[in-house]
């Protein structure tokens, strides 16, 4: 089936309400073509998710069981559902202020508990469905509707928190490949144990207008600059990978180590 | 081989996507203004795509590439709704065999709770180490295994009852235990179980507080935390034994409760009643109820007769989408909807309102001619009856009411017990909580007597006060 | 018929222990029985209590109001509630850990000498606690006997049963000796106050 096709069949209904160029498009078509990928059906899961733009991704639109809780509370209700039965293949959809700030302690906690759940972080570096407010991934001196002079907190590098605490899953991908991105996805559901991605992801209505890139094209282009995927970045010296981002799926903190430089 | 490829302008919100990242260039801007105010794309040359998917894998579903025939997609679409297979309805009451052999024990507070909660069908249990609940919180880690139940140890409270929810939408009947300063922190969760009605059963062994306040000391500081404390404050059912035997048996209540109204049920007890060992008959049968399931029903109310609402579990194949947002009835976020939301908070307040006659369930004494009417709750009772006994003795006419389920509040006995002009007194382990609630319901005189100082209330103060007037 | 039973020592002293043990017997008894239990700060060395009232008919008011027998097993228990007791209510304390001198005219202290005799019988001063209770059951008769032995050997079914039944034996041999007793002198006995005396 093409994307169309799948979302007329996976969604509750094609058309969404994300604004234009939302990069959360992005990631539920690579979902769903994930899933096609495995052999896989959309009810065959079953979702939890916390509050935020990324909430929505799940309960409104996955035709699938799906328990919209609380902000950042995801995580432990998927922990709930998965427990209780474990037939259930959990998925968590979170946001970045839902799983890494408001909900920071479950997610540390379900990777020490090793809960057999697949986390799919929704990072657009910023709170959208409030007004584009910093959170924990804000890029330092970015501009939001909190921090108009620039961040001045240090982001959240979210697949080495993941693996700091003992995640033995974390991946990363950008939705500028959302061929890597689909590929990652299918990888991360049919790998057992507690897994986790960030799906780092444009938003131009509320991140790029106020960081001079208010076009989702440029933000996508931005992120094809700066994104390297694991396989390209081996092998480059520290200064090759200075100001670049690594992404692919990572197993272990000494693994994902080595691709950063000292800045980071 | 060429492909086929469309633009549905109606979706496309004329975002570039497709511009930036095709690789061949295939895509411009068309004369035409979308729905989103920006110009929609269109296919200039075709014969150049090799089918790679980008455009519609970043398309909000409006460029379409070599579609399947109409009836191939209708048919994969008619196989995937088989899902919905035959599945029996299910739950209501039944009767079940005591997991311990009956006959005559002698247990804790806290103990009886773990009991009866497995007696009552309890398989989980997520739980944050507090004083004094940690006996509930061990013993369940000790016996949950053995049944078949799952027992967690949350990172914090606020886990512990999205744990509980969890588990609850998964089927099983679910619970956790607290005290004071966790039971604040549930409050999220507890808001959540009434909008989305999740059944779950919420224990809080009181402390004296505020705060840390004592925490191995008894309280009723809580009383109306348990009804008030949630955000959008619709009606809960709140229930407080007096003594261990009433324990075990009000929290097999909690449980049936919890499955009939389908909403998170909060069971009292204290730092004295949790600690204290008593005799607890326990019987052959347990009249147990089940939250029912209805195949293809809503899940959610407002029901007609403002009943509980059928309930899958996840797995059911139902499709359900559960929310804390403003649903109708098959769960679909609503929220522009005046309505929706009037009617919805309204039945959630209904659903135990219309329901407040069977739910009154009090220990009554010496009402019949009383001038004083002692109102008691929880541990407190111990004390009043003692007192209310003695006061008789030397001739006074004086009673005592104790409500065993505190909320929904039973303010109609108390309003038929009030005009007979009597006077009512409120001994409490806290500031005076439920004399106020009280006051609200009646005209009579209502004397709070007060006891925040961590102890149970020695029944000779209150003996002093129904005889001499001291407090 | 009411009987109303305190424990107070210090944590570790095995007054839980003894409380329950007393508590359990009473059930076994068909006697209503309420028991409860409230320690300090620590678990072990704060203030530590037991309280047990055993009844013919049901108990209203589960906590101890006028108790007719106070096991006092530390300076400061004996303190709390020497003054607050008459002659109708029969202190029992261990005069290692007790002096009970001064208040002999106005009370009726029963000087059981246990952890001393748990260290002549077992060499160690475990086990203090039963023949403590042996004293208290065989000058009160607040249980049988008999009761308090059935209780033993089910509840230290898996840790030393018989040892605990011998130390409660032995207190119940030197219960009849203590009522007559009245010398104490707790500059003969060892300290054991940081001893664990738990029963088992």
């Amino acid at each position: 089936m093409n994307v169309r096709e799948l979302r007329e069949s996976c969604l509750r209904q094609v058309r969404t309400t994300f604004c234009p160029g939302c990069g959360y498009e992005i990631f539920i078509n690579c979902f769903l073509k994930a899933i096609e990928g495995l052999g896989r059906r959309m009810d065959d899961y079953c979702f939890t998710a916390g509050i935020g733009c990324s909430a929505w991704v799940p309960n409104n639109y996955f035709r699938a069981d799906n328990f919209h809780t609380a902000h950042g509370r995801a995580v432990p209700a998927a922990i709930g559902l998965k427990l209780a039965n474990p037939d259930l293949e959990v998925i968590t959809i979170g946001g970045d202020g839902d799983l890494a700030s408001i909900g920071g302690n479950h997610l540390i906690h379900a990777i020490r508990k090793r809960v057999p759940i697949a986390v799919f972080c929704l990072n657009n570096y910023l709170y959208g469905m409030t007004g584009g407010q910093a959170g924990p991934t804000t890029p330092l001196s970015s501009r939001t509707s909190t921090s108009l002079d620039g961040n001045s907190e240090e982001p959240f590098d979210l697949v080495k928190l993941v693996l700091s605490v003992g995640g033995r899953y974390a991946s990363r991908y950008p939705t500028a490949y959302p061929h890597l991105l689909k590929k990652g996805i299918e990888s991360m559901l049919a790998a057992d144990g507690f897994r986790f991605m960030e799906v780092v992801s444009q938003c131009p209505r509320q991140y790029g207008v106020r960081n001079e890139s208010s076009a989702a094209s440029s933000m996508i282009a931005w992120q094809k600059e700066h994104y390297l995927s694991k396989e390209k970045a081996r092998g480059l010296s520290s200064s090759e990978l200075n100001g670049k981002l690594v992404f692919g799926n990572f197993r272990t903190a000494g693994e994902y180590v080595q691709f950063l430089t000292e800045e980071q | 081989m060429p492909h086929v490829i469309t633009v549905d302008h109606s979706l496309c919100r004329g975002c570039n996507l497709c511009m930036e990242l095709c690789p061949k260039s295939i895509f411009q801007d068309s004369a035409d203004i979308g729905p989103a105010g920006l110009k929609v794309k269109e296919v200039v040359s075709p014969d150049n795509c090799t089918g790679c998917g980008l455009c519609e894998l970043c398309c909000p579903g409006a460029i379409s590439i070599d579609p399947l025939p109409h009836e191939v997609f209708t048919s994969i679409c008619a196989e995937q709704k088989d899902r919905l297979v035959e599945r029996p309805a299910r739950g209501g009451w039944k009767q079940v065999n005591s997991l311990l052999t009956p006959g005559r024990y002698f247990m804790t507070g806290n103990d009886a709770i773990v009991e009866a909660a497995l007696a009552a069908g309890c398989r989980f249990f997520a739980g944050y180490p507090i004083t004094p609940a940690n006996e509930i919180l061990e013993e369940m880690s000790r016996r949950m295994k053995g049944l078949g139940g799952k027992f967690i140890q949350a990172e914090d409270e606020i886990a512990s009852v999205f744990m509980v929810m969890g588990a609850s939408w998964a089927g099983l009947k679910a619970m956790t235990a607290t005290a004071g300063p966790g039971f604040a922190l549930m409050q999220e969760g507890l808001s959540l179980a009434d909008m989305a009605e999740v059944p779950c059963v919420i224990v809080n062994v009181q402390r004296a507080g505020p705060s840390t306040g004592q925490a191995t000391r008894p309280a009723a500081m809580d009383m109306r935390e348990a009804r008030y404390g949630s955000h959008g404050g619709v009606q809960r059912i709140v229930l407080y034994p007096d003594s261990v035997q009433e324990t075990f048996d009000l929290t097999i209540e909690s449980f049936n409760l919890a499955e009939r109204f389908r909403v998170p049920v909060i069971l009292l007890s204290d730092g004295y009643l949790s600690h204290l060992s008593e005799k607890v008959e326990i019987g052959e049968r347990l009249r147990i109820y089940d939250r029912v399931y209805v195949p293809g029903e809503p899940a959610f109310g407002p029901t007609p007769d403002s009943s509980a609402p059928s309930m899958p579990r996840f797995g059911d194949g139902e499709d359900l989408q559960v929310t804390g947002s403003t649903h109708d009835r098959s769960g679909k976020r609503s929220t522009a909807d005046t309505s929706v939301q009037e009617n919805l908070v309204f039945y959630l307040d209904r659903k135990i309102l219309s329901r407040r006659e069977e739910l009154l369930d009090c220990e009554e004494m010496f009402l019949d001619d009383a001038e004083v009417v002692v109102v008691a709750f929880g541990t407190v009772g111990r004390s009043a009856r003692w007192a209310v006994k003695e006061a008789r003795k030397t001739g006074r006419a004086v009673g005592l009411l104790r409500p065993r389920v505190v909320y929904p509040f039973p303010s109609q006995r108390i309003t038929e017990l009030s005009k007979s002009g009597a006077k009512f007194v409120v001994p409490e382990m806290s500031q005076g909580q439920m004399s106020f609630v009280i006051s609200q319901c009646i005209t009579n005189e209502v004397v709070p007597l007060p006891q925040p100082n961590g102890q149970i209330i020695d029944p000779r103060r209150i003996f002093r006060y129904l005889t001499e007037g001291e407090w | 018929m009411q009987s109303e039973v305190i424990f107070s020592g210090k944590g570790g002293q095995g007054l839980g222990v003894m409380g329950r043990i007393l508590a359990l017997a009473a059930v076994l008894e068909g006697k209503e029985v309420a028991s409860s239990a409230s320690y300090g700060g620590e678990v072990t060395g704060g203030l530590s209590e037991s309280e047990v009232v055993i009844s013919d008919e049901k108990i209203d008011f589960p906590a101890v109001l006028d108790p007719d027998v106070l096991i006092l097993l530390s300076q400061d228990s004996y303190k709390k509630y020497a003054p607050r007791v008459g002659r109708e209510a029969l202190i029992f304390c261990d005069p290692s850990f007790v002096d009970s001198r001064h208040n002999e005219e106005s009370l009726r202290v029963l000087p059981v000498h246990a952890a001393e005799k748990a260290v002549e019988s077992f060499g160690r001063g475990q086990f203090a606690n039963m023949v403590m209770l042996g004293a208290v059951i065989a000058a009160t008769n607040i249980v049988r006997p008999e009761s308090i032995i059935q209780v033993i050997s089910k509840e230290f079914e898996e840790k030393t049963p018989e040892l605990n039944e011998k130390a409660f034996k032995i207190g119940l041999g030197a219960g009849g000796q203590a009522s007559c007793s009245s010398e104490s002198d707790p500059a003969d006995g060892p300290e054991h106050g940081h001893h664990p005396t738990d029963g088992g």
